[in-house]
């Protein structure tokens, strides 16, 4: 390879861009300087007749400088040079009719401009743009990587060759690891069964040695000694002169560390307070967190608090006895008070997030008639007040959510994130709703002859906001009781008096709007 | 059949809502929950011979007397062709709070048509008070004559009175409307409903 060919691919590859490439590349064939990529292309193919001859249907040197692609001109300059031209066949192209024919993938007309190729797989006509892509074919236009050609393809014969996008050879592992998770899934199983085991004659061995020496005047120092035996009974000790270090959190034992025998695992570990590696568990406590375990004998026990015994237990041993207890235990407690209320928070989150496209899309409506029509926006305010309501609501609910005791440092941050989702969420909703009184206004105006509430609308004391939002949540009230009386009275069919209904709630609805005209910004 | 709109006004817990179970339900509970907003029922009646035995149907709205719901009772009594502002006779405080009512619906309504009585409830109660602890009689009838308003002691407990009340604000509207009546007693005009006419726009009154 020249010295110009190697200085030209480096160029190339490291830019990548043949139209931005300001620097000059020098022939690879007869040496002479270019100023771009782009020309060295054109200058191949129309100088050295790298152009694919068989495609020179409608203009080959635009063409060629759209496929422009550089690795590929440097392999073809050595296969045109080894092999010469390939004569390919055309039969299946589609013949060009000037002015009609369209791209088989956009649709546009096809004409000098924009191109008019044969894709060389498929023969469909397509715009230079639909047809950019290269591909190796042998002389029957079927694709072959062993061919020495590239051709231009259409992208729905480029992605449809064997082998695009192979990622090589894959192996689907995920039966042989569901296979081995279920075996320590298994085993796991099998071992708290073993150690439920130990347990469970550990303890019922415990009530037994107690209801045997309860009477007896020396019943401590012989419930104490049967307790020893039956311990190593249950299983085998570790060697403790063997064990330098704690079985579990591998701390080196010493004087201040004291070796300890887990009496279900029989292995050595330490007992100190910051990793709790093992502890001595009352029997009480170990019986009543495993309430399903069968203990027998505890009838005959004089007095269940006798029991003061404590068994030794590893942290590793407890997570296999108790912690799927523990869980079950836990989901059948009531949610703490902080949970609960944030389920109701939620769902009035799902509300309002629920409601907004139905108030965007009457908003819309709105803005794209400008010649206001009464129901449409009768329709949008009884919207904004759903939406203002139930944001009253969830602001309301968010609040007392901050101002519940918390019982935990985990409570505490659940209330933090709380607090700063649901002060987030209500900006951000709040914001749309903002828009509406512009709308609302004049309108309002119109309807309303009074004209001194003109003067107060967005020049309100902070008292009488008080007292308008005050009164708009009356009204609220009043509105949903009246509803629910138009209801019953429809149900009942006293006519009379759902009219009378009807008219009042019409009103009640008349003064909501009133008043949220009156309060502007300020309604919620 | 003739229809008429009654709201009824007062301090809480004074007796109103009492008195309405009383002439609609004819039943007196004495642990009644407090009114939310207002509530809504209706009843009718049949007057005397002298009023043609005319029939009345009157929808009420009983307002809560608490402070929180002011603000509703314009758009009832806005409508209202009569008005019963309620005190409890052993309280001396409700008197001037009904006082307050009557004022009002003076000032926002002004119209003389609407037929307001004073009615001072709990008259059980005032034998086994001390006579200081209640309200003065003289001092109420005084007041209710001044103003041109009807005047009745009642017991929503007992029933005395109560269904005097609306016999007395049936009559007095019968005559209010009996050209009216005259006329739809003519055939094929049988069911009209009488309305006072609101001085007001229906807007102006709340703001
Ligand atoms: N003794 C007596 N108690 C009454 C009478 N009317 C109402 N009450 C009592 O007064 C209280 C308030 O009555 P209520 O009707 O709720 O008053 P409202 O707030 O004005 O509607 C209730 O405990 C009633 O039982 C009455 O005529 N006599
Ligand atoms: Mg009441
Ligand atoms: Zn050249
Ligand atoms: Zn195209
Ligand atoms: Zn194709
Ligand atoms: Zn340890
Ligand atoms: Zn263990």
């Amino acid at each position: 390879m020249t010295e110009g060919n190697g200085r030209w691919l480096g160029s190339a590859s490291s830019t990548g861009q043949h139209d931005r490439n300001v620097e000059a590349v020098t022939c690879p064939v007869c040496g002479n300087e270019l100023k771009s990529l782009r020309k060295l292309n054109v200058h191949l193919d129309n100088v050295h007749g790298f152009n694919d001859e068989s495609a020179s249907d409608v203009d080959s040197s635009r063409e060629s400088s759209v496929i422009g692609l550089n690795t590929l001109v440097q392999e073809r300059t050595h296969e045109r040079q080894s092999k010469g031209k390939l004569k390919m066949n055309t039969s299946h192209w589609k013949k060009p009719v000037e002015g009609k024919s369209v791209c088989f993938e956009c649709g546009c007309k096809l004409n000098a401009r924009n191109g008019m190729i044969n894709c060389r797989k498929c023969g469909e006509l397509f715009c230079l743009r639909h047809c950019r892509n290269a591909i190796k074919l042998n002389e029957n236009g079927e694709y072959d990587p062993a061919s020495n050609v590239w051709c231009k393809c259409c992208h729905k014969c480029y992605i449809n060759r064997k082998g695009y996008n192979d990622y090589g050879l894959t192996r689907n592992i995920t039966q042989a690891f569901a296979k081995i998770r279920k075996l320590k899934n298994e085993d796991g199983e099998l071992i708290t069964l073993q150690l439920e085991n130990r347990l469970l004659r550990l303890i019922n061995g415990i009530i037994q040695l107690h209801v045997r020496h309860q009477s007896s005047v020396f019943a401590t120092f012989r419930i104490r000694a049967g307790i020893i035996a039956l311990e190593r009974s249950i299983v085998e000790w570790k060697d403790d002169q063997m064990a330098t270090q704690c079985g579990i959190c591998s701390q080196p034992f010493g004087l201040l560390m004291r070796k300890h025998h887990c009496r279900l695992c029989g292995q050595i570990v330490c007992d100190r307070q910051e990793t709790r590696c093992s502890s001595d568990i009352p029997v009480l406590n170990l019986m009543s967190a495993a309430p399903d375990l069968s203990f027998e004998n505890v009838g005959n026990l004089k007095a269940i608090s006798d029991l003061s015994t404590g068994v030794r237990i590893c942290s590793s041993c407890l997570r296999y006895v108790f912690a799927k207890r523990k869980l079950q235990f836990s989901k059948a407690l009531k949610l703490p008070e902080i949970l609960q209320q944030y389920e109701n928070l939620h769902n009035l989150e799902t509300l309002v997030v629920n409601l907004l496209p139905r108030f965007q899309k009457a908003l819309d409506s709105i803005h794209n008639a400008p010649a206001s029509d009464e129901t449409a926006i009768q329709n949008l305010a009884q919207l904004r007040r759903k939406l203002l309501q139930n944001l009253t609501l969830y602001d309301k609910l968010s609040k007392s959510i901050v101002q519940l005791d918390t019982k935990s440092t985990a409570e505490k941050k659940i209330q933090q994130s709380i607090a700063l989702h649901a002060s987030a969420f209500i900006e951000e909703k709040m914001l749309p709703l903002k828009k509406i009184p512009e709308i609302l206004n004049p309108v309002s105006q119109k309807v309303e002859v009074t004209t001194s509430s003109d003067l107060l609308f967005n020049n309100l004391t902070i008292a009488e906001v008080k007292k308008y939002r005050e009164e708009l949540m009356v009204l609220n009230e009043q509105r949903y009781l009246v509803e629910n009386m138009l209801n019953s009275a429809a149900k009942e069919r006293r006519f009379e008096e759902a009219i009378s209904l009807k008219t009042n709630l019409s009103e009640i609805d008349q003064n909501i709007v009133h008043l949220e005209s009156k309060l502007g910004d300020e309604g919620f | 059949m003739l229809q008429f709109k009654l709201v009824l006004l007062g301090d809480s817990s004074v007796g109103k809502s009492s008195i309405v179970h009383r002439f609609v339900k004819d039943s007196f509970d004495e642990y009644r929950e407090s009114t939310i907003g207002a509530a809504f029922l209706s009843q009718t009646i049949k007057l005397s011979e002298e009023y043609d035995e005319q029939v009345l149907k009157f929808e009420i709205w009983d307002t809560a007397g608490q402070e929180r719901y002011k603000s509703l009772a314009p758009m009832y009594y806005r409508n209202a062709n009569a008005a019963l502002v309620v005190y409890d006779v052993t309280e001396p405080d409700s008197l001037p709070k009904a006082k307050l009512w009557v004022d009002e619906l003076k000032e926002k309504v002004n119209d003389d048509k609407l037929i307001i009585c004073l009615v001072g409830n709990k008259l059980d109660l005032v034998s086994e008070r001390e006579s200081t602890s209640l309200v003065d009689e003289a001092d109420a009838r005084e007041f209710a004559q001044e103003n041109n308003l009807l005047f009745h002691q009642v017991s929503a407990k007992t029933g005395e009175n109560v269904i005097k009340v609306f016999q007395d604000i049936g009559e007095r509207l019968y005559l209010q409307n009996k050209d009216k009546i005259q006329e739809s007693k003519k055939p094929n005009n049988n069911n009209i409903s009488l309305q006072r006419p609101s001085t007001n726009d229906s807007q102006s009154c709340c703001s």
